[in-house]
């Protein structure tokens, strides 16, 4: 992680097409004030769109993920047991192995 | 219903046949702006922002002289509305450059100061009304196949800036076949001859653009191997023509063989070979209105500098 330093740098972040849809960074804007950095952000990053919200963020607020991130933010994808496929298969693999106790037993008698 | 279809349009000017093939090994390393990269190539990262910010800049003056003169309100508007969206793509590439180190201020200075070279096709102005139709469209088209192919660049804040540049370029390339349309459906005989020559005079100006015919060597342009430049100039311009031939023919305007012809035997588009020369000419003395757009530039950074210092001043 890192700041974002760069104090006339601001992140714009917009919400498009509804108010059920998340607010996204659309992109930065250089400016010397924050209401100017608004002002900048509206008119380049909402022309057409149908905008219902505009956020403007100082960089140097902002914590950033670098590179060196990236592994600890994939990580969740290698918990399987948070993906909603992990119950059934566990499920499943349950049974497989007791059906092979049951078989293995079976021959013991 | 209407938007989707203008925006359909645009897209098939767009479209690339090798989209989503991705096994060039060239573009499989992309880049975000903090990774490691070599010297060389955040370099060469900066150079394409910065260059492609001067180009948003300048492109628009030779537009801006006819907000004034537009012959109706809705066309003004629709300028005003191109204007200011070109002048915004300067903004979003200039962040992209200023984050690898080169302000907005430099690549204006270097501009002034004769230290940049500006893209062939800006060194002009419209002499008409007229010619402003088939000309925005080449000029459109042009840049609409040029930045898909660069999207596949390895560069990703680059990439992001084009996106979103790209749909507004989409709104542009309507624009302007609607004014280049309507010219030829609804006009004068001698406003159709002032649109055909238009065409005539930009489609070897926008052939220019694509840049020199590939020679064998383009594999080592230092651009390509880094991926900041995608396809060849000749694939590119064969795109281009393939595209927008059938288009400017649909709208009745007159595609003289000598100037384009598509060669069935080949599946080539044969063209005139631009006037090197007097491209390189151009690019390093000037074209006509060189001069008054560097001047332009200048006399906004005199005006400006007292304001934006003291700006910097309080925001520091």
């Amino acid at each position: 992680m890192e700041s974002g330093g760069d104090a006339t740098a601001f992140e714009a972040f917009a919400r498009f097409g509804g108010w059920d849809k998340p607010l996204q960074h659309v992109g930065s804007v250089r400016a010397a004030d924050p209401e100017l950095a608004w002002h900048a952000a509206k008119e380049a990053y909402t022309r057409r769109e149908k905008c219902l919200a505009l956020w403007v963020v100082p960089r140097s607020c902002v914590i950033m993920s670098t590179g060196a991130d990236v592994t600890a933010l994939l990580a969740g994808g290698r918990m399987t047991y948070r993906l909603p496929a992990f119950p059934s298969a566990r499920r499943r693999a349950r049974r497989e192995a007791e059906t092979a106790v049951e078989a293995e037993e079976a021959t013991l008698l | 219903m209407a938007l989707e279809y203008e925006l359909d349009m645009a897209k098939r000017v767009a479209q690339d046949p090798d989209e989503g093939s991705t096994d060039d090994p060239r573009l499989a390393k992309r880049y975000e702006r903090w990774d490691d990269m070599t010297e060389e190539y955040r370099q060469a990262a900066a150079r394409i922002a910065s260059f492609q910010c001067l180009a948003e800049l300048i492109g628009v003056m030779m537009f801006n002289e006819w907000v004034e003169m537009a012959p109706d309100f809705a066309r003004k508007q629709m300028l005003l509305a191109k204007i200011q969206d070109e002048v915004g793509h300067g903004h979003v590439m200039a962040r992209v450059a200023e984050d690898l180190g080169v302000t907005r201020e430099q690549i204006l200075v270097d501009f002034v100061e004769g230290r940049t070279k500006l893209l062939n096709i800006f060194h002009y102005g419209f002499e008409s009304w007229e010619e402003i139709g088939p000309s925005a469209l080449l000029q459109n088209s042009a840049a609409i196949v040029q930045f898909s192919a660069l999207q596949k660049g390895t560069y990703l804040p680059y990439v992001r800036a084009l996106k979103k540049i790209d749909k507004e370029e989409g709104f542009h390339y309507h624009h302007a076949w609607d004014l280049a349309h309507e010219i030829m459906t609804t006009g004068t005989a001698e406003q159709r001859r002032l649109a055909q020559e238009s065409f005539e005079t930009w489609v070897p100006r926008l052939l220019a653009y694509f840049g020199p015919p590939d020679n064998d060597t383009y594999q080592q342009n230092r651009m390509y191997q880094l991926g900041l430049k995608v396809d060849s100039n000749d694939a590119l311009r064969q795109r281009w023509l393939g595209r927008m031939m059938p288009v400017f023919e649909q709208m009745g305007y007159h595609i003289p063989h000598d100037l384009v012809h598509h060669d069935t035997e080949t599946g080539t588009w044969v063209f005139a070979s631009p006037d090197w020369v007097e491209v390189k000419r151009t690019l390093t003395e000037g074209g006509p209105r060189y001069g008054q757009y560097v001047e332009n530039v200048r006399r906004s950074l005199d005006r400006n500098a007292r304001y934006r210092s003291a700006a910097l001043r309080v925001a520091a």
